[in-house]
């Protein structure tokens, strides 16, 4: 309640204007309306925008834009391809939807892997866009080539959820923007690849931006333009192309004398807005989350150094819980030490990737001695004796090594995927709702994507 | 520019006024004192106005009075809480006596209307809340939205979590936003108080937003807390837009007008109440008891872990303590007739349920009122307050058991994770240990506050028949809020993670300052045959400057939780600046006690709006007629004294989010080099706020003697350029953009009925029943239906759809197909008190009941996936497990009874005192009271009042097992000098 506002003083019967009130309320008045008319057009306190930033920014933004959400990517695909578990207590999705669908087009598993990557290519067409207007000659011819390179790699990703549903390629707002299906997306990643090469070529000696170093030894246009061609690789193999493969190989990095590792990676560190390994996790732990399908160990050759090294086996220890309740049935005693710290770089692509996609490609072609000598490198990298290849196991040689190679960097699945044997992964049991878990080929297309959905 | 128009008219209109000119009458001078009825105390400081005239004066602390009168005879008398007496004063006679009757249902009430005029309740045309004094807070609150719940129809509280230090919503009149602001607009003595609720950082901990929801989850604490509620007067409430409308941009959701205590002329009186008590858990939800066969089945080994501990109580063992609470409050007030004063303090502390979690503030207030040269008016409020609440760690999580509630349901009942002999905690399933994450893990906010507020009035000129004011009015709410979240590397928790990242600790520091400035003429004229108008005009100049650091530090150094101990640490900033302006008109006419009309425009422009020069405008009008003044109701008046129908329009706004307008680039750095990346949210340059347009009509009747009232209220609220976060094909880059595309329908009824069954001298019963009910429906959606709130369609989502409640829930079925699973708006509520005064004795109750309303039970998901939930052992729970039901599973009715607040106190009679005392001691009273002591509810987890997502407007009612609800019981003794 409040008192009635009310004139409260003694009536009076002359007229007083009060000359002290009034002087006051001017001043009063005078005192706000200087306060009150600031502008309230306020610039973003918080951020900075597209048209103010630096060029270099805005590649170390592609840069670091690739990492974004890739930890969820690998445990998907890593997941659907029977390659290893993600026990993750709060959220059942990874034991339950990834086995027994439906796959949830709304779903974050799908949803944010494929955002993040479009996100990736629209900060790269932004730098496109500023260089247009900032630059030109071999530096502008730098830019593009640096982001046209990573718009393939972005979509390629994409491109491994959903396989044949296709992709989008317009990065356009308008929803009912098509999906183009899996040879024209193909095409497309082509297209990007090949445009970023002519770019790479005619950047000159240096760029005139910084990457960081995951790119060392690919960070001027004739370096970046063999991680170029290293993707091209990946992209013509999928497509069985094997002369195409071959050809992009001549322009990369692969090298059977050189060390496996050596390739293009993601970093991290503990510093202010960056990002942590997509893997790790402490893998002595008693709730680690992160394990390898149990017939990783079954499968493997005795003295497979890649088994020991990628995983920890945790087999026969008390107190480990092979099938905590979020495992929702499934049990696995082997967490992924495929990284050793939470700043340990993770592969883009490496060496021994080249060198196996090499061995696919004469495979493909029947070359199986130079097939062999790419694969017994490997093999002997791993510690285990050469093994002859014939045109009967040849294939199923090179997933094996492919299988124990590239653990855990996203390929397993594609790759059965690709030979059509997919009905050759165990499909494993699950307990809510218990039933045998079915192998996924492919996710739907994003809700967001398709008009009405 | 629109502005300087409106300014330059409001100028001219204030200068007109002043060149007025009164006419001059014979006078006669009458004295006299005013006096309770009942009491024969004197009345200090009552008005006494001569009826027809802008005449008046105030009793002074002996109750006396002296007034000139001119041709007009009548005397019009009144005072807070009394029933208004009109007294004719015949020719000659220079001595009167005023006896008031006490005003028990409030017909007299006052009520403020405009940003710097009032109105009588019985002559209001909208329905207003109110709640004073007395029924503010009949058993301590800990914060004061909690003391709102149940009092008013329309209103509708509602707490997000337990956790001690609050986190509660407030809504009015159902749902008028989506994804806009929720909170009404609290005004402190005419200061608008920043209501933030402040993220702690806790989600660093729980990694609640990394999966599934990126929405913050840490449920923190809504800033209103820091009023004491001790302090306050009285509460109004304006619902809906059609009342609001004065306020503008920020009205949408009704604005909560807070008067707090003022000195009273007399003598000085000082008041201390003391009052201790301690709460315990309210509802617990049990867990599985486990057979030896259903242990081995759920564990390996599980049936000889049972063998050895049995089944533990861990509901018990984690919120089973009874916190122990302390509440001081005093205050001191008096003053002469130029000088009033109001002085409060209070001391309050309470523990939680859980160990190491509580609540503690410490506030103190003064408030100077000073009359100045006959003319002036200096009104002063400053308050102080420190405020600080540990609550622990509770609800969603992603990072493996952090949270109680998480880590309570993956325990079975039969492992044993009490510490050894040694302290040791033993590793718990859950991936922590509950009761080692209780003991070592620190969540605290502490807040301190300084609001200070100033009123300066004068009369500028004043003649018999008009009068012309001017109001300053200003103040500024400055705050800090410390956040400390301390995860140390010794939890389990902790211990799985990589050493560099191993143990958390978050330091966050938030700063506001909000002004607010405005200037309002209020011209008052009344005519010889009754008629009189008020005429207010006003600028209003907001600001608002609010600044939250995070500094994120990983890898603590064992024992340390410095952020500076530590191998990383990372920062974080959200500012916050924002300005407004208004200008505002309003005309209120009063004929004849017989029709009242008013109407009012505001203009207001904001930095939060894409256009920042443009002026939105939002006006208002209504009427009221009290039939019941009118000579044809003579027939009716002896059944029924009072009545009157009214109906009111009003449009308000809701402001767009601060970075709706911005595409705001953000860090992307790897490994020292400094990158942006395009934001997830494209901006929107052309944003406007959300409108609100409401009709409201009912009546008001006062019937039996006016011993019992009735008020009947329908609104109907159109809502349009609904602001929605419009979802872009990701392939573009961005996820989504704010844009203004839809409209929404919220119409609702609200009945009060306040009865007085006895009224004697000895016995009064006071009964008040409030029913509300209302309904929304999004009538126009320009982009496609979607999905809002939850984690998952399969997890229970809300539907934003044209023709659909938009706090419908939608789920998959068994089959997976999208469907329908019910509705969190309730379908009815009611609330019920009683004040019975017998004797010396007073007993109050109020019950609260919500009648359905669906939540989305996610505990029960959790607990049925950890296989502890207490039925997993009959068919239905087996069914549940296995997906029976789809997502209708876990989407339970919320309906419920609680027994908000009782209390009974022995007031010790006057002559005791005297007899006992030496009349040194006004008044002593001692008593009992409880809040929330009882609930009924079908409900399977622990309150179904809960909001994972705090404060959202569609999104509530997720429950992922929050801080649990508790009950508390005081002792009370108050003492008055």
């Amino acid at each position: 309640m409040r008192q009635p506002t009310m004139n409260t003083s003694s009536a009076r019967t002359e007229l007083r204007p009060r000359a002290g009130a009034v002087l006051l309320a001017a001043w009063l008045g005078a005192v706000l309306a200087v306060v009150g008319c600031d502008s309230l057009d306020i610039k973003d306190p918080n951020a900075p925008n597209a048209e103010d930033v630096t060029l270099q920014s805005l590649v170390t933004g592609v840069e670091g834009g690739m990492r974004v959400d890739y930890d969820i990517y690998l445990q998907v695909v890593s997941t659907l391809g029977r390659e290893a578990y993600f026990f993750e207590p709060a959220d059942p999705r990874f034991t339950g939807e990834l086995f027994t669908g439906p796959l949830d087009p709304g779903g974050f598993l799908l949803n944010r892997p494929w955002q993040a990557r479009y996100r990736t290519i629209r900060n790269a067409v932004t730098l496109m866009e500023r260089a247009a207007e900032d630059a030109e000659g071999a530096e502008k011819a730098g830019y593009d080539g640096f982001a046209k390179t990573v718009i393939a790699y972005q979509l390629l990703l994409n491109l491994n959820l959903l396989d044949e549903n296709g992709i989008k390629v317009d990065f356009s707002q308008d929803i009912n923007t098509p999906f183009v299906g899996k040879a024209e997306a193909f095409a497309e990643i082509e297209r990007y690849l090949d445009e970023g090469l002519n770019d790479l070529n005619s950047a000159g000696s240096a760029f005139t931006f910084e990457l960081s170093s995951g790119f060392e030894g690919f960070n001027t246009p004739a370096g970046f333009a063999q991680f170029n061609r290293a993707l091209r690789a990946r992209v013509t193999i999928y497509q069985n192309d094997y002369g195409a493969v071959l050809d992009a190989l001549e322009g990369s990095f692969v090298d059977a004398g050189a060390d496996l590792d050596f390739g293009v990676y993601h970093v991290y560190s503990t510093g202010t807005g960056d990002r942590l390994n997509p893997v790790f996790e402490v893998p002595t732990a008693s709730s680690v989350k992160l394990r390898a399908h149990p017939s990783f160990k079954t499968d493997a050759e005795s003295g497979d150094q890649r088994f020991t090294t990628k995983v920890m086996d945790r087999s026969g220890e008390a107190g480990f819980n092979p099938s905590p309740s979020a495992a929702n049935g499934l049990s696995s005693m082997l967490p992924v030490t495929v990284s050793r710290s939470s700043t340990e770089p993770f592969p883009i692509i490496r060496n021994e990737e080249l060198l196996l996609i090499r061995a696919e490609a004469n495979i493909g072609q029947g070359n199986l001695a130079a097939a062999e000598a790419d694969l017994n490198t490997i093999r002997a990298a791993a510690g285990l004796e050469p093994a002859p290849l014939t045109a009967s196991n040849a294939v199923d040689r090179l997933l094996y090594e492919r299988r124990y190679s590239l653990f855990m960097e996203g390929h397993r699945w594609v790759d059965m995927r690709r030979y059509g044997r997919l009905d050759q992964l165990p499909k494993d049991r699950v307990s809510e709702p218990l039933r045998d878990g079915v192998i996924f080929s492919q996710f739907p297309p994003p809700q967001d994507e398709v008009p009405g959905a | 520019m629109n502005y300087w128009k409106l300014m330059g008219t409001s100028v001219l209109l204030a200068c007109s006024l002043l060149m007025a000119r009164g006419v001059q009458a014979q006078t006669t001078e009458v004295s006299g004192t005013v006096v309770d009825a009942a009491t024969e105390d004197p009345i200090p400081g009552a008005n006494v106005a001569v009826e027809g005239t802008t005449t008046g004066t105030a009793t002074d602390a002996e109750g006396r009075f002296e007034i000139a009168l001119g041709d007009q005879r009548t005397l019009v008398v009144s005072f807070v809480g009394y029933r208004t007496q009109r007294v004719e004063v015949p020719e000659g006679q220079t001595q009167l006596d005023v006896r008031l009757e006490a005003d028990v249902l409030g017909l007299e009430e006052v009520l403020v209307t405009g940003l710097a005029t009032s109105v009588k309740r019985s002559n209001l045309a909208n329905a207003v809340g109110s709640i004073s004094t007395e029924d503010v807070v009949p058993a301590p609150a800990q914060t004061l939205e909690r003391a709102l719940s149940g009092k008013i129809a329309g209103l509708t509280v509602s707490q997000n979590t337990g956790a001690p230090g609050g986190g509660i919503n407030v809504n009015l009149r159902g749902t008028s936003t989506i994804t806009g602001d929720t909170q009404p607009l609290y005004v402190v003595d005419g200061v608008v108080m920043d209501n933030s609720a402040i993220q702690s950082g806790l989600d660093f901990v729980t990694e609640a937003a990394t999966a599934g929801s990126d929405r913050p989850q840490g449920q923190p604490t809504n800033r209103i807390a820091d009023l004491n509620p001790n302090d306050i007067e009285s509460i109004e409430v304006l619902k809906g837009a059609s009342a609001s409308a004065i306020y503008g941009a920020k009205a949408t959701n009704g604005v909560v007008i807070i008067t707090t205590k003022r000195g009273r002329t007399g003598s000085p009186r000082l008041n201390i109440t003391q009052q201790v008590g301690f709460n315990t858990i309210l509802n617990k939800i049990g867990s599985r008891k486990f057979t030896p066969e259903t242990a081995e089945a759920l564990m390996e080994g599980g049936a000889e872990l049972l063998a050895q501990n049995g089944n533990l109580d861990y509901e018990d063992l984690i919120y089973g303590r009874e916190g122990f609470i302390n509440e001081t409050a005093a205050n001191l007030s008096g003053g002469s007739e130029d000088t009033r004063y109001y002085v409060s303090g209070l001391v309050q502390n309470e523990d939680g349920i859980v160990e190491n979690t509580g609540y503690q503030k410490y506030s103190g207030q003064v408030s100077v009122e000073q009359r100045l040269f006959d003319r002036l008016d200096v009104r002063a409020n400053a308050s102080l307050t420190r405020s600080q609440s540990d609550r622990s760690i509770t609800g969603n999580e992603n990072e493996g058991g952090t949270t109680l509630g998480f880590a309570q349901v993956f325990t079975p009942a039969f492992i044993d994770l009490r510490p050894d002999a040694e302290g040791i905690y033993p590793d718990g399933p859950a991936g922590s240990n509950p009761l080692q994450t209780i003991a070592l893990l620190k969540n605290r906010e502490t807040a301190n506050r300084g609001i200070l507020s100033g009123r300066i009035s004068a009369d500028v000129f004043q003649a018999e028949n008009q009068s012309l004011e001017l109001i300053f009015q200003g103040g500024a709410d400055v705050y800090s809020v410390e956040h400390e979240v301390v995860s140390p590397p010794e939890l389990q928790f902790e211990q799985r993670k990589d050493p560099s990242v191993r143990g958390v600790s978050v330091a966050g520091e938030t700063t506001s300052l909000s002004t607010n400035f405005s200037l309002n003429a209020v011209h008052r004229y009344t005519t010889a045959s009754n008629l009189s108008f008020s005429s207010t005009a006003g600028f209003q100049y907001d600001t608002r400057d609010f600044n939250n650091v995070q500094a994120l530090a990983e890898g603590l150094v064992v024992t340390q939780d410095n952020i500076d101990q530590a191998s990383s640490l990372r920062g974080f900033q959200n500012r916050l600046i924002q300005r407004e302006r208004g200008l505002f008109f309003q005309e209120e006419a009063d004929l004849f006690e017989k029709v009242f009309l008013t109407a009012g425009l505001r203009a207001d422009a904001s930095s939060r709006v894409g256009d920042t020069d443009k002026f939105f405008l939002y006006p208002k009008a209504s009427v009221a007629l009290r039939l019941s003044q009118f000579d044809f109701w003579a027939p009716a008046r002896p059944a029924i004294s009072e009545f009157k129908v009214r109906a009111a329009f009003g449009r308000t706004g809701n402001l767009p989010r601060a970075d709706a307008k911005y595409t705001s680039l953000v860090a992307e750095n790897v490994s020292g080099l400094g990158g942006v990346l395009v934001p997830t949210r494209l901006g929107n340059p052309g944003i406007e706020p959300e409108t609100t347009e409401e009709l409201e009509f009912g009546f008001d009747a006062a019937f039996l003697n006016e011993r019992s009232t009735l008020e009947v209220t329908y609104y109907r609220q159109n809502i349009t350029d609904l602001i929605l976060e419009n979802e872009l094909p990701t392939s573009s880059g961005f996820q989504t953009q704010f844009i203004n595309a839809g409209e929404m329908r919220t119409a609702g009824i609200e009945v009060g009925l306040e009865v007085m069954p006895l009224a004697t001298e000895k016995v009064n019963w006071r009964s008040r029943v409030n029913f509300f009910r209302t309904r929304s429906e999004v009538t126009e959606l320009e982009i496609d239906p979607f999905e809002l709130g939850g984690f998952a369609l399969g997890l229970g989502q809300f539907q934003i759809q044209e023709g659909v409640s938009p706090t419908a829930i939608v789920g998959l079925d068994e089959e997976g197909n999208k469907t329908f699973f019910g509705d969190a708006n309730p379908d009815f509520q009611i609330g019920f008190s009683n004040d019975l005064t017998v004797g010396s004795f007073d007993l109050y109750f109020l019950w609260d009941w919500k009648q359905g309303g669906d939540v989305i039970n996610l505990g029960i998901f959790l607990s049925d996936l950890a296989g502890t939930t207490p039925d997993l052992d009959t068919p239905e729970g087996q069914a549940r497990a296995a997906g029976v039901g789809g997502t209708g599973r876990f989407v339970e009715d919320g309906t419920y009874l609680k027994l908000r607040e009782v209390s009974l106190i022995y007031n010790v009679p006057g002559r005791m005192l005297t007899q006992w005392l030496d009349g040194q001691v006004s008044s002593l009273s001692l008593g009992l009271s409880g809040r929330n002591l009882f609930m009924l509810t079908d409900y399977k987890g622990y309150d179904p009042e809960v909001s994972q997502f705090g404060n959202v407007a569609i999104g509530r009612a997720v429950d992922v097992l929050p801080f649990p609800s508790s009950r508390s019981f005081y002792l009370k003794l108050a003492v008055g000098f």
